[in-house]
């Protein structure tokens, strides 16, 4: 794993295969780990690997099995010491709830999973740079 | 029951002269009788008759005052004592100077009263009891009502040898009808005539109950006066109600001498505690019948009685038993199809089989389904209105004009009303009609004149009963009882069933809300779990497009374009689908906006000037403000403009024009193009779900324009449009 690295809690195969392929192209320089299950997730991110090894960003999809997005980022954001980290949620649909309960649960942003690929590896790359530009 | 008046029908009382009369204190006897009373506690002689010397050798001026053993003996002091309250103590048989006589001893208002009348000992008593015996038997085997009435006339006339025998049967005013007579062959017959009810007024229809069997012996003859102790007979009269030999009053007695009547015997028939008639007996001369005659008279009208009540039990029960079966085939029929309307008043079988009515109706849910003959709906309706105020479960009435003369109109067919309310609340109801029933009565003598006054100001009875022919009108045929209770019993059944069927409703609606919420989860799976698959598919096309794409031939080429496509055309028809199933679920927001600044809201994020560069759009100025969810609204915009963008992109000179017009005399706002345009006969296909007019080359789901309809309809307002093939379409929608 590279040093710098991205978290992506993701469990969809086709969306994961083409995060690689965006991020091997756009931004070869950060690394992408994944975790495909929520108390996995959450088991990493209270873990001492995680504290040793801190990622640049957290890509955090809605709907994980067992734990959810919501649930994990619940988890996640009682943890001060890591109050510096952007989470960024993904979902499929921009239903309004969720959206609001993401941002209240702490996450600093919120995208729709854009319906083309196009779309998709300009969307994140630009999203993941922002984040980490922004918290130097 | 099949007669008789019975509790359903008002009892009109209507207090005449007679009614008053009191006629169990006029203090005489008749002649035939002889009376002695005596305080029941100190057995002091208080009350004698002025003939007793005959029977006890001493008149009242010797008797009055003393002791009471001072007159009887030892034997018979004894008997007479045991006389027990509310009963008739058995008769002492004596024989005075050769006559026999029974004695007769009751107790009466603290008075212990004998009487004295003559006993017939000829008889023998054998054969009487055969005679008894085979009355009984006959009475038996009498089938049904009218033969056992002309039974029971003969065989009384021919036991007691009266001149005429009539049975006479109250109806529910009182009035009798003669239902049944036997006569010497030179009487004429007063069979069917009927006979208003002052002829025998309400207390002398309580005395009958009291005592079953009475007779006036000799019309003509004097009767004899009772002698109070210390002259008190006019402020302290004897109650003569149970005695035997009562005189009759003044007025009866001139009502007999106006028939001709030298004698009477008068047997009541009580049916369940209740009069139901009389047997009554006319003698032209006079005429006695001895206290074990009456007995036996007595008897055998309480075997009349019992079997009558049998009788009509038995026709009742067969009445309710064939009505059941009639009910369970409607409940069977209402049920099959959970109508109830058509369940009661279509097919082999309808309500109208458990009565004898000539028409029914069923009010229900605001509609009304009849059957047979019956008013029309809105005299139906009507009469419902009028009887639905009167507060009460169900009217039932053999003569609703008579009782609401309003109703005047509906007479011919709906005398009779029977209609039963099925909530107190609503106006629910099911009726049954009776038609008017023109009935000729015979009354006896002219019913106007039943009495007159005479110089003294003193009411007299009618002199003629030559019978007198009066049409009735407004009048139907009885309800009987197993008529009311079928219809009683209906009723609980409808209740039923309406009670069943709103619980099935309210099963039904808990279905649909889990269906809707149901609904909701599916759509957001469907964007969840289409849109990455689909993802993938773009994705990984575009993958091969960057990478790949000079490797592949130019099919391959072509067909990675055509996944693109695909993909796209997919995302966007999921987008339609979500937008529609948002359209139904999400509640409206309702506010005043501007539609002018709506409408360049949404020309704003459409690529128009990308995608659409030739076309000119014009925005009338200053269009009616709306009123409605302005975020739907903006979707019905969207939709239309994106259908007219589509289809005038293969115009010359594209225009799209929006505003607002009147159309048939509504305000609309519309949108107008000048583009492909359909015919007009598709005007309603084109608003169903997936229904495209067009080909492949104009891109769509065929969802929008339904999307349009369903918002503009959830707004409670109207869409419409107008085209012609070649000359373009205009869409108009408002608000409501």
């Amino acid at each position: 794993m590279a040093e710098d690295y991205i978290l992506s809690i993701e469990d969809n195969n086709t969306d994961i295969a083409l995060m690689n392929r965006i991020f091997q192209k756009n931004i070869p320089h950060y690394g992408i780990k994944h975790i495909s299950d929520g108390q996995e997730a959450v088991a990493f991110l209270e873990s001492e690997a995680f504290r040793l090894q801190q990622p640049k960003l957290v890509l955090l999809d809605i709907k994980v099995p067992r734990l959810n997005g919501l649930q994990i980022l619940k988890k996640f954001r009682k943890i001060e010491a890591y109050l510096g980290i952007p989470v960024v949620m993904m979902s499929s649909s921009d239903r309004k709830d969720e959206i609001i309960k993401a941002y209240k649960l702490g996450a600093n942003s919120f995208i729709e999973k854009p319906r083309n690929y196009p779309e998709l590896s300009k969307a994140l790359p630009a999203l993941i740079n922002y984040w980490i530009v922004y918290n130097k | 029951m099949a007669h008789g008046p019975t509790s359903l029908y008002p009892k009109e009382v209507t207090l005449t002269n007679c009614d008053r009369e009191p006629i169990h204190i006029l203090g005489k006897i008749q002649k035939h009788g002889y009376l002695i009373a005596c305080d029941a506690i100190s057995h002091i002689v208080n009350y004698c008759s002025d003939n007793i010397a005959q029977i006890l050798a001493k008149g009242p001026e010797a008797l009055l005052g003393q002791p009471l053993n001072a007159v009887f003996d030892e034997v018979q002091m004894k008997q007479l004592l045991e006389t027990k309250v509310a009963e008739k103590a058995t008769p002492i048989h004596t024989t005075i100077e050769g006559q026999h006589y029974a004695m007769l001893a009751h107790l009466n208002e603290g008075n212990l009263v004998v009487e004295f009348e003559p006993l017939e000992v000829d008889a023998n008593a054998f054969e009487y009891q055969n005679q008894l015996a085979e009355i009984v038997s006959k009475l038996n085997g009498a089938g049904e009502e009218q033969h056992m009435c002309d039974v029971t006339a003969d065989l009384i006339k021919e036991f007691f040898g009266y001149d005429r025998v009539m049975i006479y049967r109250f109806d529910e005013h009182w009035d009798g009808i003669v239902v049944s007579e036997a006569r010497e062959s030179h009487l004429e017959s007063w069979l069917g005539l009927r006979y208003p009810a002052s002829d025998i007024p309400q207390q002398a229809r309580k005395l009958f109950l009291k005592q079953g069997v009475r007779i006036i012996a000799d019309v003509t003859s004097t009767p004899v006066h009772i002698q109070a102790l210390g002259g008190k007979e006019q402020e302290n009269p004897i109650d003569l109600s149970l005695s035997e030999t009562r005189a009759s009053s003044p007025i009866h007695i001139e009502y007999l001498e106006n028939m001709n009547v030298g004698a009477s015997l008068t047997a009541a028939i009580i049916s369940e505690g209740a009069l139901w008639g009389l047997i009554a007996c006319h003698h032209y001369s006079p005429k006695f019948v001895d206290f074990y005659k009456r007995q036996s008279c007595k008897f055998l009208t309480q075997i009349f009685s019992s079997q009558l009540v049998l009788l009509s039990s038995n026709i009742l029960l067969q009445k309710l038993n064939e009505a059941s079966k009639t009910r369970s085939l409607l409940m069977e029929k209402i049920t099959k199809n959970w109508n109830v309307h058509k369940g009661l008043t279509k097919g082999s079988h309808t309500m109208l089989d458990l009565t004898q009515a000539q028409g029914a109706a069923v009010f229900l849910d605001g509609k009304l389904k009849r059957v047979g003959i019956t008013p029309d709906k809105e005299q139906i309706l009507a009469l419902i209105n009028r009887l639905k105020p009167l507060e009460q479960d169900e009217v039932i009435t053999t003569q609703l004009t008579k009782d609401l003369p309003e109703l005047q109109d509906i007479k011919a067919k709906a005398s009779g009303v029977m209609c039963l309310f099925l909530s107190n609340l609503k106006k629910d109801a099911i009726l049954w009609f009776k038609s008017e029933k023109i009935e000729t009565v015979n009354w006896a003598g002219n019913p106007d004149k039943l009495s007159t006054l005479d110089s003294n100001e003193r009411l007299t009875p009618r002199k003629s009963f030559e019978a007198w022919s009066i049409q009735e009108e407004g009048k139907s045929a009885p309800w009987e009882d197993y008529e009311i209770v079928a219809a009683r019993a209906l009723k609980q059944d409808i209740s039923q069933i309406i009670l069943e069927k709103y619980d099935e409703i309210k099963g039904l609606h808990n279905l649909l809300q889990i269906a809707y919420e149901d609904l909701e989860t599916f759509s957001y799976s469907v964007a969840h779990d289409l849109r990455a698959p689909l993802r993938g598919i773009d994705g990984f096309a575009h993958i091969i497009k960057e990478d790949y794409f000079e490797q592949l031939d130019e099919f391959g080429k072509s067909s990675i374009d055509t996944i693109i496509g695909s993909a796209t055309k997919m995302n966007q028809l999921i987008d339609d689908i979500l937008a529609f199933s948002m359209v139904s679920q999400s509640e409206m927001n309702k506010d005043k906006f501007s539609m002018n600044k709506l409408v360049d809201d949404v020309l704003g994020i459409l690529p128009i000037s990308q995608d659409y560069p030739s076309v000119s759009i014009t925005v009338a100025p200053q269009m009616p403000q709306a009123y409605g969810d302005r975020k739907m609204i903006a979707q019905v915009l969207q939709n239309l403009f994106t259908n007219a963008l589509k289809y005038t992109r293969a115009v010359e000179q594209p225009q799209i024009t929006i505003g607002f017009k009147e159309h048939q005399n509504k305000g609309f706002y519309f949108v107008q193009d000048n583009g492909i345009g359909f015919d007009q006969s598709h005007e309603k296909r084109i608003f169903r779900l997936f229904n495209r007019l067009v080909g492949d080359e104009y891109e769509g789901s065929g969802i929008g324009l339904t999307i349009a309809k369903r918002i503009i309809k959830k707004h409670k307002g109207a869409i419409a449009v107008i085209s012609k093939p070649g000359e373009g379409s205009t869409f108009l929608f408002n608000l409501g």
